[in-house]
């Protein structure tokens, strides 16, 4: 009967909230796809059950094929960030050029520092943060060129939209 | 102290170390999120145990 009763308690039959809803991604690096077609939504949660329950059922990212990786994001932000980026695909189309050698991978997290910024009314604000995160020195310009003028254009440069 | 617990939804949501780790294998835990897509690469059909 004692037994019964402790199964009966709130704690064991509600979930352990947190305070925020996170969301995983998982990235994976397919030449033949764009970026946008690599990122993939797995779930999102906001209990410390369901997150352990997401934990014991993914590959750990030891595990991962190479070129693959995870990313967790509270879901206000990746909300936010994936709207830009569907913006960006959808609407404006920008192509995002950095004008230095970097390996592909970095390319694709810098995608994601750039496009969130260009959300911002003043990218130019972002300028420092930007690069320092990127590691990229200061004196190396990022480009956000239109994918509309890249189409139209005659010569064979684009004029950047604008410059970070 | 604050914390949440069902009889306090308002309290902090804070857990210690000690807890989480816990956590990781109560049953809620070893049950598969429902939803989840097809990414054999990635997704596992049974829960896994490793240490932390």
């Amino acid at each position: 009967q004692a037994e019964d009763d402790q199964e009966m308690t709130p704690e064991i039959i509600i979930k352990h909230p947190l305070q925020n809803r996170w969301a995983l991604w998982f990235f994976k690096n397919d030449k033949a796809k764009d970026w946008a077609s690599n990122l993939k939504l797995i779930t999102s949660f906001d209990t410390v059950e369901d997150f352990w329950a997401l934990y014991n059922h993914i590959q750990p990212a030891s595990k991962l094929p190479s070129g693959c990786d995870y990313s967790l994001f509270k879901v206000n932000i990746m909300t936010k960030m994936a709207d830009t980026w569907l913006y960006v695909l959808y609407g404006y189309n920008y192509i995002v050029v950095l004008k230095c050698n970097m390996p592909e991978y970095i390319m694709a997290h810098a995608l994601f520092v750039i496009l969130y910024a260009s959300l911002e009314v003043f990218p130019f604000l972002f300028r420092k943060k930007l690069k320092e995160r990127l590691t990229i020195p200061q004196k190396i310009a990022i480009g956000f060129q239109a994918h509309t003028d890249t189409i139209a254009k005659a010569g064979s440069t684009t004029k950047n939209r604008y410059t970070v | 102290e604050d914390q949440w617990s069902p009889l306090n939804p308002e309290g902090k949501k804070e857990y210690d170390r000690e807890f989480l780790l816990q956590m990781q294998f109560s049953s809620d835990s070893l049950t598969k999120p429902e939803g989840l897509p097809k990414l054999p690469d990635v997704i596992l059909e049974r829960p896994h145990s490793r240490p932390m």
